[in-house]
């Protein structure tokens, strides 16, 4: 409890001190921090929006450009990477093809830093924005330090499976179920604000079982940890240990004779969240 | 006239003397026009032959042609090309799978991934968003890691990888996969490394870092250890991946610096400027000769370059055009501009 109030400091201290803003006007996301990109975590956030102007999130300085005629060429395309005072460095890919060498590199929230393009790996045109604090040596959730994007859709919850002996039964309301181990991995996913129908994953995933806490996911940062990438904000866990089959595993619970209630909940950045509950009746 | 006047008009006729009769640079070198090849009309393609034939790609096309600029295989380029003296990939936009092809044509594996290859001599570096991975030409698996930060720079030997990343550090992976050496060069307001190379028997390695100042840093290998050894303040700084590489016998580091080349002397520790303007292409050291010879490209196009080590320019050449190709094989040049490849042979009276 302290230490998520200690990072609730951290961010509203940041917020406070930083003026951020989201790189594009009118950004919304297409693609969340920490969700299943091609079997790894998505280290960033995609965004479109309105405009197609990218300006950095906050003033910093560029220490590094790449395009996509580089020798070595990067999926992420024309790329630019902003160090900022507070040590975070913000890198954008995907932009648009064939800019100059830069004129200047102290760049403000008002320059423009490049446009929305579609270069190196990328079906549409997007933003793809990640934050790494240099200090800490993690990738933060951009979501977490940009201003709330009015959001005001909750994330759905569905599929819940259960997992016994290898044989799997997808839960309802109510539900009769032998005794035992089991697993349990459901499908939760968040729409956001965007009204285009875009799966993205919520900030944060709880279950509960007979009342305590089984598992807390929540999706702050991304840190190395004996070369793989560890998700942090709530119980520490690898990409592998985390998507099951493109769902989310939420933890193993162990059923005995009774009737207990099993419960989910998800919540989004802007704090809407979603709650199911889930009656077994175990004999 | 005394002592002093006759030494003192001595000098003056000397100095006179050198200045009006320059010394000999002792051959003059002529390239001589061969053959002139237009890739979007080609005459005719010999019968394709994987032995001895040199690689290009420029502009919209790739293939290969023979010492003799005989074209033995064309193809235009998907999304981009990765190609060798013996295989290419020719790849799209969005991967899924790459075909890996000999310089025939002909199929040599397929490898399943989403991300971008580099070939460098006989190995494959794939790297996608977040992993990266070091492929034999048969598309077998050596090693596949996640990758932590933005690479800036890839270096291949026989038996080492050498990545350089943005955080301000460089690793060096064994071919199992293994770090054998991680160096962070720091000393720098900001820590990067822009670029490492590694010369072919792994003795050396060359570091460019940091920003304000940014750095040239040497590296030797002294009882299997890496050792700092050598490292200079750099004139301009860079804010992109910079191209630098040995030369093929690893006495000298080729860089790019804003007005062309640097050449620092591995075995010396000096380094010479040379070329006047353009972004460093490929550059060949002749050792018979002693000269080298470099492509450099700025916006009005490129020129090549034949220089002596104490950069005095004996030979340049200017080619116009966007899309431009360079590959210096014994005494001929290939260049390439527009959608023409050209040959040189150079003679030397």
């Amino acid at each position: 409890m302290k230490k998520t109030f200690f990072i609730l400091y951290l961010i509203i201290a940041s917020v406070c001190l930083y003026g951020y803003q989201w790189p594009i006007a009118g950004g919304f996301l297409t693609a969340s921090f920490g969700e299943d990109s091609l079997n790894s975590f998505l280290k960033g956030i995609r965004i479109s929006g309105h405009g197609s102007i990218v300006s950095p999130f906050l003033e910093g300085e560029l220490i590094y450009y790449s395009s996509e005629s580089d020798p070595l060429v990067s999926v992420m395309g024309n790329t630019k990477v902003l160090h900022h005072d507070n040590g975070f460095r913000s890198i954008y890919g995907h932009l648009e093809s064939s800019f100059n060498e830069p004129d200047k590199y102290m760049m403000s929230e008002s320059d423009q830093l490049g446009i929305v393009g579609n270069s190196g790996r990328s079906y549409e045109k997007s933003l793809f924005l990640m934050i790494f604090d240099t200090k800490l040596n993690q990738y933060v959730n951009p979501q977490i330090i940009l201003p709330p994007s009015g959001d005001t859709n909750a994330p759905e919850i569905s599929n819940v499976i259960l997992t016994m002996n290898g044989s799997s039964i997808e839960l309802k309301e109510k539900n009769i179920i032998s005794p035992g181990r089991v697993e349990i991995t459901a499908d939760i996913i968040d729409y956001g604000s965007s009204g285009r129908s875009i799966k993205t994953v919520p900030y944060s995933i709880f279950m509960f079982y007979l009342g305590n806490e089984i598992n807390m996911i929540k999706f702050d940062t991304l840190k190395e940890e004996r070369g793989e990438l560890i998700l942090h904000g709530g119980r520490p866990v690898s990409f592998n240990k985390l998507y099951k089959d493109g769902n989310i595993f939420m933890g193993q619970i162990s059923l005995t004779k009774g009737i207990a209630y099993l419960e989910i909940s998800a919540s989004d950045i802007s704090g809407n969240s979603t709650t199911r509950t889930f009656q077994l009746t175990i004999e | 006239m005394g002592k002093k006047g006759f030494f003192a008009t001595l000098i003056a006729i000397l100095i006179l003397v050198f200045l009006l009769f320059p010394s000999s640079t002792g051959k003059e070198h002529i390239l001589i026009p061969e053959r002139i090849l237009d890739l979007e009309n080609p005459e005719n393609i010999i019968n394709p032959d994987t032995q001895g034939v040199v690689s290009f790609s420029m502009g919209d096309y790739f293939g290969y042609f023979t010492e003799n600029l005989d074209l033995t295989y064309i193809d235009r380029l998907d999304y981009k090309v990765s190609i060798s003296d013996s295989v290419f990939i020719n790849y799209p936009k969005i991967p899924q799978i790459l075909d890996v092809q000999n310089s025939n044509g002909t199929g040599r594996s397929i490898i399943e991934t989403t991300g971008y290859p580099m070939i460098i001599g006989s190995r494959i570096v794939i790297i996608s968003d977040s992993f990266i991975s070091l492929y034999d030409l048969n598309g077998n698996l050596y090693w596949k890691k996640e990758i932590l930060s933005i690479i800036t720079s890839l270096s291949l030997t026989e038996h080492q990888v050498l990545i350089s990343y943005l955080d301000g550090y460089c690793e060096l992976i064994s071919m199992s996969g293994e770090t054998e050496f991680t160096y962070r060069p720091g000393g720098s307001r900001i820590d990067a490394v822009y670029s490492a190379s590694i010369s072919s028997d792994g003795q050396y390695i060359s570091v460019i870092s940091g920003l304000d100042p940014q750095r040239f840093i040497l590296l030797q290998n002294r009882k299997e250890e890496y050792k700092p050894i050598f490292h200079f303040e750099l004139q301009e700084e860079f804010r992109r991946s910079i191209s630098m590489y040995f030369s093929e016998d690893n006495s000298q580091v080729f860089f790019e610096n804003s007005a062309g080349i640097n050449i620092f002397d591995v075995n010396l520790k000096t380094l010479t400027r040379a070329g006047n303007s353009g972004r460093m292409g490929n550059v060949y050291k002749d050792n018979e000769c002693n000269f080298y010879s470099a492509m450099l490209v700025d916006k009005e196009g490129a020129s090549l370059k034949l220089f002596t080590p104490d950069n005095r320019v004996i030979l340049e050449k200017s080619f116009k055009g966007d899309s431009l190709f360079f590959r210096k094989k014994e005494d001929r040049f290939y260049v390439g501009t527009d959608n023409l490849l050209m040959s040189f042979q150079m003679v030397s009276k």
